[in-house]
């Protein structure tokens, strides 16, 4: 029975899918059907596993089939270097002791996984960022010597460092507090030196600090992390894939433990992440315990955010100034953490030079002890529950819309609302064009139905206005062509080239910024060849739009935790994800206006700061197709004159748009 | 086989739509030729390092096969669907012939580290997911055809609708079922086997 019957199993499946997930159960208990209940239990239960299953082009997957196995490499010759034995299976790749012949020294070589050497952009990133990683000479800190290439295989030279890493050091417990302090200092030292230096190292943790047989500290892989990814930032949090791979692999538990909490929600990290994990680390030494655990990623990311260490597991008789180093770096919130790591470092020292020894009185430490519970935050905890409440409860002070018109215009028999176009009103709120029957109309608010506006050629598609509103651009489904139309005259004009198009708006200065797979391109109102101001990486890009200090853009990403409104800066590059969300637009009234499970919001916003300033504010339910893809179908003017299609069951079929004017 | 001129492919595919068999006959060959073509020098060109976009692959066949000018959407839809086909064709080939074997889920690799993390990834396996497909056709082959044009073809989710004369939505809502179907349907074939 299993396979059979798809199409009845599809019906309820999807009707389980609109209900939020405490209520399926008792939505299927309603179906008498065992065989079919069971079967759509099977599939909503793979649901969330599959959102990332085919999403992309079958041919990436293809051309990945190339890439097998690295075959092991001791006893080969690699340029200019023997490779004797293999060390370990490190971050990029394999780790081999090798012999430069050469300059007739050992060293560590780091062989880059096949796939990196296929990536032309990661390798020319990596060779900029081994360039400025070379220069960080310290004794603490292993040496890069640089990344080579011999043969199309790519590997990092590095110093070869003796000696167990901390990790290893740790499976025997905890370090007697004074040698930890000692080794501590010497991990902050390497620290202080990378900063200075502005570089960050992003993923220290014991496996990635050695000890040397005489005590020295060699802090390995600095900065790394970053030449490895890049500035994009890497949340753990939200990858279904790496959740299950890790619990099969159990390895990247290793790392996470270590992240800070801003690392772990893909938040942009600086200086002050590497001074959580070596809070993080001098924890571990003093206790033998991670200072966050879990079963798995999940567990262990929630702790990083959200539980304070258990002071109570530290030697009884701290010093209470290394207790206070791990509570000031070991603070959830950025800025309550030390600036420096300087700072720990003093802390150390003075405890080290305390002829008191590095113990205090038990009753200090308690003390201490006490003072450093309350101090500790559950900021970030609330932040999450405010998050994910603010969606239910209705924020008291924010103005309720005032002055609400709404009118309803059915559709002319014969017109079908497409369902894969958007809707457009126009700036002033005065003019909504549509999509009906392959046709494009145009209704004005002073008249009772809506007039057709030719297109000489081609399908229109997702329509917006000039932004007086003259115009009407639209995407030519039939050749591929943003084109625009005067809405009195008739006279279209093609104004570039362009795949797909499922949203674009025009800017007060004639610019178009549209979406296509590729990403975010830009082309002037007049035409020309359009530039590309944002790459999609894996991603789908949607609803650009310029933000009144022209330099930074608006849009939705599609990512694989969803939708996310997005603001990215146009000349460094540099994104922000502000919340989840679709399809948002800014409003000069200093609003973003966006839509999430079929809900429409508004949230202010600071367009300098480019940060939301408040709590969203549910201004309608149930707007139609706001899911997924380029068939939002609505669309909100300058002076709040909300177009949409109401959510009802036969919304694609029904053909209804709803007209509503409100100031908030 | 001197390469068609872009009038005499645009013939044929007006033809075919016309009724006209052997039209189809000699477009395919042209059609995955030229297809082929362009899969190997993308996965090659993977291989060498450069970024090469897939998502345009099969409109740029089609504009290097056809006379644009000449042909109605409605021809190119029939384009496109016999393209992700044929795409689909080529990409389980060149997955079979790599000796891909089946493993469970088809994770075909992981990483041990934060610093591989964009590398994990989940790849399904070509040769199971076809075999899939297949099964998915038996049942709603609607579905079927969705994931073909979107997986396989690259197309979008408006242009899948245009193709299968269905609206967007419906796209997404048949991707979704698909998708969860396909996978669950591919775990439980590698379970089945010792």
């Amino acid at each position: 029975m299993r396979r059979k019957r798809l199409k009845e199993v599809s019906h309820i499946y999807h009707a389980a899918l609109e209900l939020p997930e405490r209520e399926r159960a008792a939505f299927l208990e309603t179906c008498e059907d065992e065989e079919l209940r069971q079967e759509v239990l099977s599939l909503l239960n793979n649901e969330e596993k599959a959102k990332s299953f085919l999403e992309e082009h079958a041919l990436e997957i293809a051309s990945r089939l190339k890439t097998k196995a690295q075959p092991s490499l001791p006893g080969r010759q690699l340029g200019s270097f023997n490779l004797i034995s293999v060390l370990g299976k490190g971050g990029m790749g394999e780790v081999y002791k090798a012999k430069d012949r050469k300059l007739g020294r050992d060293v560590a070589i780091k062989v880059m996984s096949e796939e990196f050497a296929q990536d032309a952009d990661r390798i020319a990133r990596f060779q900029r960022e081994a360039k400025l990683l070379a220069s960080l000479n310290h004794p603490n800190i292993s040496f890069i010597h640089g990344l080579e290439e011999s043969d199309g295989i790519h590997f990092l030279v590095l110093e070869l460092v003796e000696g167990d890493t901390l990790a290893e050091r740790l499976k025997h417990g905890a370090i007697p507090v004074e040698e930890a302090l000692k080794l501590a200092l010497q991990i902050a030292e390497a620290l202080e030196a990378a900063h200075e230096k502005g570089v960050i190292h992003r993923d220290l943790k014991p496996a990635n600090i050695k000890v040397t047989p005489d005590e020295k500290i060699k802090v390995l892989d600095f900065g790394l992390a970053k030449a490895f990814v890049g500035e994009q930032q890497v949340s753990l949090s939200n990858s279904p894939t790496l959740s299950d791979m890790a619990t099969q692999q159990g390895v990247i538990l290793g790392t996470a433990a270590y992240m800070s909490p801003e690392q772990a929600r893909g938040k942009p990290v600086d200086k002050r992440t590497d001074i959580w994990a070596f809070g993080c680390v001098l924890y571990e030494m003093l206790t033998g315990n991670a200072a966050f655990q879990g079963e798995d990623v999940t567990e262990i990311l929630a702790a990083v955010v959200k539980s304070s260490v258990n002071m109570g597991l530290l030697p009884a008789n701290l010093h209470p100034r290394v207790r206070e180093v791990l509570s000031r770096c070991l603070q959830k919130e950025q800025k309550k953490r030390y600036r420096d790591i300087g700072d720990a470092q003093y802390e150390i020292e003075q405890v080290l030079a305390d002829p008191g020894g590095v113990f205090a009185q038990p009753v200090m430490a308690d003390a201490t002890q006490k003072k450093l519970r309350t101090i500790l935050p559950w900021v970030a905890a609330a932040i999450i529950v405010a998050g994910v409440a603010v969606w239910f409860l209705k924020p008291a002070p924010t103005p309720e819309p005032r002055q609400v018109h709404r009118y309803q215009y059915t559709l002319p028999d014969g017109q079908l609302l497409a369902t894969n176009s958007r809707v457009a009103v126009s700036k002033d709120g005065a003019q909504i064009a549509y999509v009906a029957k392959g046709q494009l109309y145009l209704k004005n608010s002073n008249e009772l139905t809506a007039k057709l506006i030719p297109v000489a050629d081609g399908i229109p598609r997702n329509p917006f206005f000039s932004h007086d509103g003259r115009w009407i651009g639209y995407w030519s489904w039939a050749d591929s062509q943003l084109k625009k139309i005067d809405t009195t005259s008739g006279a279209t004009v093609e104004i570039c080239e362009a795949s797909s198009t499922p949203s674009a708006s025009w800017g007060e200065d004639d610019m178009i910024v549209f979406a296509i797979n590729a990403g975010i391109m830009q082309v002037s109102a007049d035409g020309g060849t359009p530039k590309e101001i944002v790459k999609a990486e894996n991603e789908t890009l949607l609803f650009p739009q310029i933000l009144p200090d022209g330099e930074s853009i608006l849009f939705t990403a599609i990512t694989e935790s969803g939708p996310q409104v997005a603001v990215q800066s146009l000349e460094s590059g540099e994104r922000e994800y502000l919340f989840p969300g679709f399809s948002a637009q800014y409003l000069p009234t200093g609003h973003l206006v966006y839509t999430l499970d079929n809900n429409l919001f508004a949230i202010a916003f600071d367009p300098e700061r480019l940060k939301k300033t408040g709590s969203p504010v549910p201004i309608n339910e149930g707007v139609f197709g706001s899911e997924w893809g380029s068939g939002s179908l609505s669309a909100i003017s300058d002076s709040g004159t909300l177009v949409y299609v109401p959510d009802t069951p036969l919304a694609s079929s029904e053909a209804l748009l709803e007209v509503c004017t409100k100031n908030f | 086989m001197p390469e068609p001129s872009a009038q005499e492919v645009t013939k044929l595919l007006i033809d075919w739509r016309q009724g006209n068999q052997d039209a189809l006959d000699r477009l395919i060959p042209i059609i995955y030729e030229e297809l082929r073509r362009r899969a190997h020098r993308y996965m090659q060109g993977q291989q060498k390092g450069h970024s090469l976009q897939t998502t345009g692959l099969i409109n740029e066949t089609y504009l290097r096969l056809l006379d644009c000018s000449k042909v109605s959407w409605k021809n190119r839809a029939h384009f496109f669907a016999v393209t992700a086909r044929l795409m689909r064709c080529i990409l389980v080939d060149h997955a079979r012939s790599h000796s891909y074997k089946k493993r469970g889920g088809g994770l075909e690799k992981f990483s041990l580290d934060l610093n591989q993390i964009p590398a994990i990834r989940h790849d399904p396996d070509l040769v199971a997911l076809d075999d899939a497909l297949e099964a998915l056709a038996a049942e709603d082959d609607r579905k079927s055809r969705v994931v073909e044009l979107r997986f396989f073809g690259g197309l979008s989710v408006e242009e899948t609708a245009e193709v299968l004369g269905i609206s967007g939505q419906t796209v997404m809502r048949d991707w979704r079922l698909a998708k969860v179907w396909l996978m669950r349907e591919i775990n439980e074939s590698v379970g089945d086997r010792p």
